[in-house]
């Protein structure tokens, strides 16, 4: 993995509440493996891993594999990381939103995080997926499914009950979030290369080049 | 749209090990991305669709992050940059009130130490034990500061008059910085010293800067919060240095280029120079200096000042490098510092540097004139006062309590005990010493040492030394000591105080005692014997002759006064009192304000004491929502500034420590010395009378 052999560096950061299980969350993801001991994240930490993505563009076709190295960044929950993690926030392309569902209060802080996203992200409408994670601990779950999936509607993200434990939805989510980040990409960069009034020569449909891009949100 | 976070984050509140693994992170990171830059180079050469490209390099993102804020550095960049500098800290006279709590607030809380005042049954006992037994005994108790013993005493004149002949070409002999103290030495020094200190610069309210405060503070307390107007001079300016380390003579080279738009000392002039230093190590191995640049503002120096060290030495060592301006008799003045802890220091970065210069909140070597202080009493039991014939001669007891702020060349928590011996004893048979304590800076000792074949009379002759040593795995080092001998015109069956002479003439005494007299005489008016002034007779003296108006205060002078605790002030207490609070040395006073401010007595101030003092000098605006707030702050903000051995309460070492260093914080809590117009005015009265006799 230490060649400079893929075709795109991606950058996802997860945050949420402290011991959510985020470190967890990740480790699962990269390495397959659980480890039940709670070690507080030091500020800041991230992984590593070498994926493989293949979309289906609007006209049918999947495209060539393309050859992803995800960067995923892992912040400390705890208050006095704060300051050191949000100034990390600018520098990711994606976010894992999570909390834990035997946890009512860090479901509670959803909003929280959602307002410093806004707030410090690389636009004010960043791609976010939100995972309710220990969804094993059925026996101490706190927050329904419902008013997850209510919250996560409310803001236009998708929700995932996942388990870092048992690996429930892990990889599904973060092949979620990175479609969602593949996609953006593609618009934004199509769009913003190309001067107005020109038309694309490729054909896509969705393409209205006579809005003017708004500057508030990524002009896609 | 989004504010730039700025220059850098305040990280101050990572500890070391903390700081170090986000390093790592970022270093990693770092690979990452010199990899990522690899793949770059070739995907630009090799890629000609240039929509594809922006999409493989990352351009996409890049740009529509910087349509947010064009000038925002990522994350990494901005985090490192934090640590590996310092936090700059604020220039307190720009920056307002509010601004100073929100920032210190946040920092403050996460270091926040237990808070519960410490109730020391120690001194309390030992006054019991100085009211027991009769007049007979000799009772003292007394703070006593340790001296360097390897240091020569050189008497502050003659260091200055010779200070200004080799001031020109900047050498080492000059030992003197900042304000001058002619009473440096022992704290209960003989003769009234001239105190340097003129009372009236301390209700000054001093260039408070653009201060918007809700609060009205005191003269002392603007101190923490303006350069003041004692030979400070309010810091700016910046220097320009290099740090490189030569690893073949394993050397730190400090090349000090140029310092631009410092301050000006005196009549827009300033003859500055630069010195350093690596901290904690404040011995004079530690210092080095550039020359002096006459009449500049801006001196270019082009000066390398060297450092024989190992790196792994180097990395636990603080560079302080100082700027001052050299003045006629050694008076020299700040002008501001930069400090660098070398640990988090990036040796590969060997460019020269621009730093800002901060003002002092360092403690200063060169105000730093003892390395701790001894807490001890000293008792005298005759032959046979005891009874039954016991004790078969007389003992003299020296209880030693503990040492305070013991201050060794590293600095930090390390090993001591305490000698003793009486004197003279060549043969030094009478040595007693404690035990070790260990990784304290403030042991307690409570070690009673007990010399026995004493009669009365040989303690006019006998003096007793107390060393203080530190031991560093096999090495035995001394930190100072004490000597402890009775001045003449004792006489045996008076309570006399051993080692304690008042700067008050003999005449003077006399009159003071009829003043005590005719206080009494109003006190008891129904002709009942009294013990003495009693605290609300005194109090009323406290706020007729000088003005007092704090309750707090005034019992808490009370309680200076009051040596043996029993409610009443006899006539000597009444004197000895009196001297210092009319005409202390600067060290007496720091004692006695120290004494007014511990409420409970014990020895230290606590967070809850100076709550309760600020609380009552500060006058807050009637629409202020929660005044306590503020004070709270207040409280640690000067906690801060004081707490040199971060124990989180002032100890007197703490709070004489600060005082030497910033005059004014002698009354940071609340005014409790006279003014010049009513020392006068008492003066007048009391002594005016006796002239005319």
């Amino acid at each position: 993995m230490s060649d400079g052999d893929y075709d795109y560096l991606i950058k996802f950061l997860a945050l949420g509440d402290s011991g959510v299980g985020k470190t967890s969350f990740l480790y699962q993801y990269t390495d397959g493996k659980f480890n039940s001991k709670f070690i507080t994240t030091v500020g800041i930490d991230f992984r590593e891993k070498r994926v493989v993505y293949k979309s289906t563009g609007a006209d049918g076709l999947t495209s060539k594999g393309q050859k992803i190295h995800m960067q995923l960044w892992d912040t400390a929950g705890q208050e006095r990381f704060r300051s050191l993690t949000t100034a990390f926030f600018r520098d990711a392309m994606g976010f894992l939103l999570l909390f834990d569902l035997t946890n009512e209060q860090s479901f509670l802080n959803v909003r929280n995080w959602m307002s410093q996203l806004q707030v410090h992200a690389y636009c004010e409408n960043p791609d976010i997926v939100l995972c309710g994670n220990k969804c094993d601990l059925s026996d101490l779950r706190a927050v329904s499914e419902d008013e997850a999936r209510e919250l996560a509607e409310k803001y236009g993200i998708p929700y995932f009950e996942t388990s870092a434990a048992s690996g429930h939805n892990v990889s599904e989510s973060v092949d979620v979030l990175l479609d969602l980040i593949m996609k953006r990409m593609e618009r934004c960069v199509d769009k913003s290369w190309i001067p107005d009034g020109t038309v694309r020569a490729n054909g896509n449909a969705n393409a209205d080049l006579s809005e003017s891009p708004d500057k508030s949100k990524c002009a896609c | 749209m989004e504010r730039d976070s700025g220059g850098s984050l305040d990280l101050s509140h990572l500890t070391e090990d903390e700081q170090t693994s986000i390093l790592k992170v970022l270093q990693r990171d770092l690979e990452l991305k010199n990899l990522d830059e690899g793949r770059l180079r070739n995907l630009e050469e090799k890629e000609t669709d240039p929509t594809r490209l922006r999409s493989l390099s990352g351009a996409w993102f890049n740009d529509e992050r910087s349509k947010r804020h064009h000038t925002w550095t990522s994350g990494c960049d901005l985090v490192h940059a934090s640590m590996r500098l310092r936090k700059p800290k604020p220039k307190l006279t720009e920056v307002p009130l509010t601004g100073l709590f929100n920032g210190e607030a946040e920092e403050t809380k996460s270091s926040q130490q237990n808070n519960i005042s410490r109730f020391d049954n120690g001194p309390n006992k030992m006054r019991q034990e100085n009211t027991t037994g009769s007049q007979n005994t000799l009772k003292t108790t007394h703070l006593f500061r340790t001296k360097k013993p390897q240091e020569k005493v050189v008497p502050e004149s003659t260091a200055l008059s010779k200070e200004s002949e080799r001031r020109t070409n900047g050498s080492h002999t000059e030992e003197n910085e900042g304000i001058v103290n002619g009473c440096d030495e022992d704290s209960d020094s003989f003769g009234s010293c001239q105190n340097v200190m003129d009372p009236d610069s301390l209700k000054n309210s001093s260039s408070g800067g653009s201060l918007h405060s809700s609060y009205t503070l005191s003269g002392s307390m603007m101190s923490l919060f303006s350069s003041g107007d004692f030979g400070v001079v309010e810091v700016r300016g910046r220097i320009l240095f290099s740090l490189v380390y030569d690893v073949h003579r394993e050397e730190l080279q400090i090349k000090i280029f140029s310092c631009e738009d410092i301050a000006a000392a005196r009549k827009n002039r300033s003859d500055p120079y630069v010195k350093a230093y690596l901290l904690p190590d404040m011995s004079s191995q530690s210092k080095k200096k550039t020359s002096v640049k006459k009449n500049t503002q801006n001196p270019v120096y082009d000066q390398t000042l060297r450092y024989k060290m190992r790196v792994g030495e180097l990395r636990s060592r603080t560079l302080n490098l100082s700027v001052w301006h050299a003045a006629p008799l050694g008076r020299n003045v700040f002008l501001g510092e930069v400090e660098l802890a070398l640990g988090s220091w990036d040796w590969t970065y060997s460019q020269p540097l621009w730093q800002d210069l901060q003002p002092r909140v360092h403690l200063s070597p060169d105000a730093l004139s003892s390395r701790g202080i001894v807490v001890l009493s000293v008792k005298f039991v005759p032959e046979g006062f005891e009874g039954g014939g016991m004790p078969l001669t007389g003992e003299v007891h020296i209880w030693l309590r503990e040492a305070q702020g013991l201050l060794s060349n590293k600095g930090g928590p390390l090993n001591s005990f305490v000698r003793c011996y009486i004197l003279p004893d060549a043969s030094r048979q009478s040595t007693q010493k404690t035990r070790i304590v260990k990784h304290s800076i403030s042991p307690t000792f409570n070690h009673t040492m007990v010399y026995d074949g004493f009669q009365t009379s040989d303690l006019k002759e006998a003096c007793a030394e107390l060393t203080v040593w530190q031991r560093e795995g096999l090495k035995t080092l001394i930190l100072g000591g004490i000597r402890l001998s009775c001045g003449t015109g004792q006489s045996y069956g008076e309570q006399i105080k051993a080692v304690c002479v008042i700067s008050v003439e003999k005449d003077e005494i006399e009159c003071l005692i009829r003043e005590f007299q005719s206080l009494l005489g109003e006190q008891s008016a129904h002709g009942k014997p009294v013990p003495g002034l009693d605290r609300g007779k005194f109090r009323s003296v406290l706020h007729h002759a000088f003005n007092m108006t704090d309750g707090m205060i005034m019992d808490g002078v009370f309680r200076t006064f009051d040596k043996d605790n029993d409610g009443f002030l006899n006539v000597k207490e009444w004197i000895t009192g009196l001297a210092v609070f009319l005409r202390g040395t600067i060290d007496e006073k720091i004692k006695y304000c120290f004494m007014v401010y511990d409420l409970n007595n014990d020895g230290y101030i606590s967070r809850d004491e100076m709550f309760h003092l600020l609380k009552n000098s500060l006058t807050s605006q009637p629409n202020e929502e929660d005044p306590d707030e503020g004070i709270k702050d207040l409280v640690e903000i000067t906690l801060k500034k004081m707490d040199h051995d971060h124990d989180g309460k002032l100890s007197l070492m703490d709070f004489y420590t600060s005082v030497k260093e910033e005059n004014l914080l002698l009354e940071a809590f609340g005014p409790c010395l006279p003014d010049l117009t009513a020392i006068h005015a008492f003066n007048n009265r009391i002594f005016t009378e006796e002239e005319e006799q």
